[in-house]
């Protein structure tokens, strides 16, 4: 048996794979700390005996970066430099807000220590109260002498503190990014390692033989690792939705394919092509740059909770403003009266209200036909026509998300399909994906615990980077690094999980030589350097539409990921089978062209290969999909329903 | 507005911004020079037929208002043509200054002529007398580089002759001008495909109806932030640093109810020297000025600068005209008009308007023959109404990220052997001025350096009683250690072994310290 345990903001999702079957479960979270929530999940799903993997997605890292729960950190520079990590990219975050600030450096002025070339080392100690160090010196991608010589010295003395150097931590050139990345590791990884370690203590041996952490990468790795360079984690969260969304994407039949993650106050989207999410090297969590890869996922700040609302010109907007759990949507009755786009959908039929939310909420139709309404008195609407025009105006926003993602990537959404989960994603995939032209859209099946799914889908990864800026000249040093760069993160893998691995992915960053960005091309260690060059030129030219074929080449960064193989895959799911006669109810439905009859189908009654058109109103536990007219559905083996139109 | 109308604006405006928004990524994907891709110096936007701003992507504001002027130029010069894109650069017709190069596309639709889409990017060399193409001693604008009035540039998709041939004489990186130059070319593509749909799905009427409902919402929104600022006339005086010559400009903004008009009368007549202001450029500055003063949320469209109305007396340093030099205009006399501007807000606003920030972009530019590099370095942001000012970062007319040290050194000959905060350098006040910046680069090979700065005399002021922010300085330490302090706005030959060091001026203080 295997378990994949996901822990969101407000419930811990389980998914255990007994070899034919999955059970789903769902608990509450624990923030003080979430891993007595994850028992308690375990203890739900548990059979006969300990499960041998439990994979695990948390937001421990996430929510201590969100907090500024870190540690107290002391970073180690060079002299001269240590506002470095305060200036950043010395620009500011608002154009026009002179009020919206910068994130401060988690490091304060005080605890950054720079220190030049013949420093008297012997005599050189941390602050009594450091809880860990980050030593980040300039040029160190390409020489971490001066780094280890530090780390060593003060790990003889401090041997509890972690000490972290950037080469080890990065190893990329661009010193902010780098020390920064660093310093995130130092900051969150005593948390990290503290709540893994209570993890681990509550889990092992009694539910699981062995614990894998997800990372940002959408890759498995051991708590240890995890805590180690615990930047890698900050989006363990939605990486398990992506990697689900990835898989069942391939197993349809699609070669591109967007995710689309839309929960109470925010949605994910991300961009996924051949069933692999597309990975970037740096993102900005929270204001803090991080150098790592995570996949690329992007956020509009827009969900179910967000709330319409009229602005000074008079428009109407929905968001970022949401109503969050508390006080919530006006129809979830616990004192809400402002109208959100649950309560859109409430007022329009779509969310069916006597299906419940969440399991034992009773919603209030009433409620949220009345906040909607008082919207619409003030914009001189009725009810019905202000919830569409919120539908319309959150669905204007995630098309604008979506077509940014694509064009960033100089890919087209038209080609791609569109996989929906979350609550409320199955209530706009469908209207989305027509206005951008979309093939068709995907609602799985086990939305509700779709990223908890995804964890058992995903496969153990170890990632390595070095960056080396080679040019034509130095071509011959390029294989010989590559191999050197291969082995070494194949022993750290095998070190760190275990003997087996299926597949290693080694790529180049490219760039012309004056160019300030790069393209990452495959390369392994036996071609050469007119293959890479070659790549390279075809590579830019399809993303950025020309190629220099005259103008030299650089070779920035090498890139190494091995990967083991996944617990499951999508073709060993188990395929669905009717709990019992479809008795489709008939509901009043509103739509931009008026009022329809649309079938209301519990989603447990279909089976394989079930066909059926729109309007429909498909009803699952934590889930609705809106079908409009005009459009058909159909079942796979799986349950997963794709609609096209 | 009420009705329907209503749902449907906030969808076009949410296309409108998106189209915008997708030509700037595309422009900065693609394109090759770190100018453009790492330090964002680009502007995209969409057009009515008649040239009015519909949305626009800007990542930095002295673009804001500045873009219109392009397409004006080309209209009124040229027209439009199917398959057409335009070239303009030319300060005095439609441009600001001449590294702005803006490439302006008709968009066409069953043979209608439905709107304009436009990007500007900052191009590191377009010729002139120094590598950079700002020249410290420029007294007219031939000094400065190739001067392109608006031109039909490219037809079906390729660069035509006319106008590449002699871009490319003139710079002194061709290769990295083309790139940058298809990347414009492509960004633009995009945009008009993506608004052709857009006008195919509306319809012509309901486009053209649609756009002028949405500057109509711009007009409303910036009507309700004037409306909430009080009636009054309200007066600010600073300086440019020419030597040892201030040469003032002056403001008088009034505020009559929905209204606002900035009076620049009273400010001193173009100087040869290299920091004359086009009017485009104080516009864009009113505009910045307008917006942090009130609301920033303010959607960038024409309808939204309706109620804002600008006297510029021609021939001054905010309205300069031919021959005048203006290289420094766009980067340094633009932070000065927009803390006038701010300066005279914060007698309507003192809840909201910082004491002034460092007002200067310190331009550094180095080169030879084999290399030209450029940037601009942050300073201390004023103290502010309810906290202090920021260290260490852009504010006003520019927002360009610095590029990284490792980066600098594998590229250029010379060493960075200091960056960090200038300590104690933002005013005092009850709310602090954010400090500046110390930056210090040794040079390894011989090369021209050219600087301009200012607020090197007269210190950033502060607010409330709050004291002004220190001065910036600029220092060449000799191979031979000795130390020189040069002038803000300068070009000198440097030597292997020489160093440069700049300290950035702190933000003034707000209140009483």
């Amino acid at each position: 048996m295997s378990l994949g345990i996901d822990v969101g903001g407000t419930f811990t999702d389980v998914v255990s794979w007994d070899g034919s079957q999955l059970h789903l479960a769902k608990t509450s979270s624990t923030p003080r700390d979430q891993s007595v929530g994850v028992a308690e999940g375990c203890r739900l799903v548990a059979g006969d005996g300990a499960a041998a993997m439990l994979m695990h997605g948390t937001t421990v890292a996430t929510n201590a970066l969100l907090e500024r729960a870190g540690c107290r950190v002391m970073l180690v520079t060079d002299a001269g430099f240590e506002d470095l990590v305060e200036i950043g990219r010395q620009a500011r975050p608002s154009l026009y807000d002179p009020n919206r600030d910068r994130a401060d450096a988690l490091v304060p002025a005080h605890r950054r220590v720079g220190v030049d070339g013949d420093f008297d080392l012997e005599n050189f100690d941390i602050s009594a109260d450091t809880e860990a160090v980050a030593i980040g010196f300039l040029g160190s991608y390409s020489d971490p002498a001066r780094e280890r010589e530090v780390a060593e010295h003060l790990r003889d003395r401090h041997p509890g503190v972690p000490i972290l150097i950037s080469y080890e931590v990065s190893g990329e050139f661009r010193e902010f990014e780098r020390i920064n990345t660093t310093i995130l590791s130092a900051y969150l990884g005593p948390r990290v390692e503290s709540y893994l370690g209570r993890l681990t203590e509550r889990v092992v041996p009694s539910y699981a033989d062995r614990v894998l952490v997800m990372r940002s990468s959408g890759g498995l790795v051991p708590p240890a690792d995890a805590a180690r360079n615990a930047a890698s984690i900050l989006l363990s969260g939605p990486a398990g939705g992506v990697v689900a969304a990835a898989e069942v994407g391939k197993a349809l039949g699609h070669t591109r394919v967007i995710s689309f993650d839309m929960g109470g106050t925010s949605t994910d989207v991300c961009r996924i092509e051949h069933g692999v999410p597309e990975i970037g090297f740096e993102r900005t969590l929270d204001g803090q740059v991080c150098r790592m890869p995570s996949i690329a996922v992007h956020t509009v700040g827009a969900g179910g909770g967000s709330v319409g609302w009229i602005d000074p010109g008079g428009a109407l907007r929905v968001g970022p403003r949401s109503a969050g759990a508390v006080p919530g949507p006006a129809c979830y009755d616990r004192g809400g009266t402002e109208p959100t786009v649950t309560d859109a959908n409430v007022a329009l039929g779509r969310i069916d209200w006597r299906a419940g939310l969440a399991g034992s909420l009773q919603l209030r139709p009433d409620l949220a036909r009345a906040a909607v309404a008082s919207l619409g008195e003030r914009l001189g609407l009725d009810g019905v026509a202000t919830a569409l025009g919120m539908v319309r105006v959150v669905e204007a926003a995630m098309e604008r998300a979506i077509r940014t993602v694509s064009v960033e990537e100089g890919a087209d959404p038209r080609e791609a399909a569109l996989v929906a989960f979350g609550g409320a994603g199955g209530l706009h995939a469908v209207g989305l994906a027509r206005s951008l032209d979309m093939r068709s859209v995907i609602v799985p099946p086990a939305a509700g615990v779709f990223s908890a799914l995804g964890l058992l889908l995903s496969r153990p990864r170890w990632d390595r980077a070095r960056s080396l800026l080679l040019r034509e000249e130095e071509a011959d040093r390029l294989g010989p690094e590559m191999q050197r760069l291969i082995d070494q993160t194949l022993e750290e893998y095998r070190a760190a999980i275990g003997p087996n691995v299926s597949e290693v992915v080694s790529q180049v960053d490219v760039r012309y030589l004056g160019q300030s960005h790069e393209t990452t091309v495959s390369f392994a260690p036996g071609e050469g350097w007119g293959t890479l060059t070659e790549r390279f030129h075809r590579a830019h030219r399809d993303r950025n539409g020309f190629a220099r074929p005259g103008t030299p080449i650089e070779a920035v960064t090498l890139r190494v990921a091995a990967l083991g193989d996944a617990e499951i895959g999508w073709s060993d799911l188990p395929e669905v089978r009717p709990s019992g006669p479809a008795e489709p109810e008939v509901v009043a439905v509103f739509t931009d062209s008026g009022e329809v009859e649309a079938a209301a189908i519990e989603r447990s009654t279909l089976g394989t290969g079930d066909r059926f058109s729109g309007p429909a109103v498909i009803r699952e536990p934590e889930a609705t999909t809106w079908v409009p007219p005009g459009c058909s559905a159909s079942v796979h083996a799986t349950g997963a329903i794709e609609v096209t139109w | 507005m009420s009705g329907p109308r209503v749902i449907d604006l906030e969808v076009a405006r949410n296309h409108l911004a998106g189209i915008a928004e997708e030509m700037g990524v595309v422009l900065r994907r693609t394109s090759f020079s770190p100018n453009i891709k790492e330090r964002a110096d680009c502007s995209a936007a969409v057009f009515t037929p008649d040239g009015t701003m519909l949305a626009q992507a800007e990542h930095i504001p002295v673009h804001l208002g500045a873009m219109p002027a392009s397409v004006q130029a080309v209209l009124e010069s040229l027209g439009a043509e199917p398959g057409v894109q335009y070239a303009v650069n030319d300060p005095f017709a439609g441009g600001t200054h001449l590294n702005d190069l803006t490439i302006v596309r008709p968009v066409f639709v069953g043979g209608t002529h439905v709107a304009w889409v436009a990007n500007r990017a900052h191009h590191a060399d377009v010729g002139g007398e120094a590598p950079g193409s700002m020249p410290a001693h420029a007294t007219t604008v031939d000094q400065e580089g190739i001067r392109i009035p608006p031109m039909a540039a490219v037809d079906d998709g390729r660069w035509l002759d006319q106008f590449l041939v002699p871009f490319l004489e003139a710079t002194r990186s061709p290769a990295e001008r083309l790139g940058d130059l298809d990347a414009q070319l492509g960004a633009n593509e995009v945009a008009a495909a993506r608004v052709a749909e857009m006008v195919e799905r509306e319809g012509l009427d309901g486009f053209s109806r649609l756009s002028g409902e949405l500057l109509g919402y711009g007009e409303r929104r910036m009507a309700a932030a004037l409306r909430r600022l009080p009636d009054g006339l309200y007066r600010f005086r600073d300086v440019m640093e020419w030597g040892e010559v201030d040469v003032p400009i002056e403001v008088a903004v009034t505020v009559d109810g929905e209204m606002l008009h900035a009076d620049f009368t009273g400010t001193h007549a173009q100087i040869p020297a290299n920091f004359n202001a086009v009017e485009a450029v104080t516009r864009s500055c009113l505009y910045y000025a307008v917006r942090v003063a009130t609301d920033p949320a303010i959607p960038a469209n024409g309808g939204a600068y309706r109620p804002i109305t600008l006297h510029a007396p021609e021939g001054s340093i905010v309205a300069a005209r031919p021959p005048a030099a203006v290289a420094a205009g766009n980067v340094e006399t633009s932070q000065r008009i927009a803390d006038v501007v701010l300066g005279a807000l914060a007698q309507a606003a003192p809840e909201r308007v910082p004491a002034a920030s460092q007002g200067t972009m310190n331009n550094v530019l180095i080169g030879n023959d084999a290399f030209a590099y450029y940037e601009t370095v942050a300073g201390g942001q004023g103290g502010r109404p309810t906290k202090p000012g920021q260290s260490g970062i852009h504010t006003g007319m520019t927002n360009t990220r610095n590029t990284p040290i490792e980066s600098l050194e594998a590229h250029y000959p010379f060493r960075i052997r200091r960056y960090t905060l200038r300590r104690a350098s933002g005013g005092a006040g009850l709310h602090p001025g954010g400090d500046g910046i110390e930056r210090e680069i040794e040079f390894l090979a011989p090369a021209t350096l050219s600087l301009m700065g200012e607020r090197r005399r007269v210190p950033p002021w502060g607010l409330g009683g709050g004291r002004p922010g220190a001065c910036g300085e600029d220092w060449l330490i000799a191979r031979d250690g000795e130390r020189r302090r040069l002038p803000g706005k300068t070009t000198v030959e440097v030597e292997p072994g020489d160093r440069l060091v700049v300290l950035t001026p702190g933000g003034g203080g707000w209140g009483e310290p």
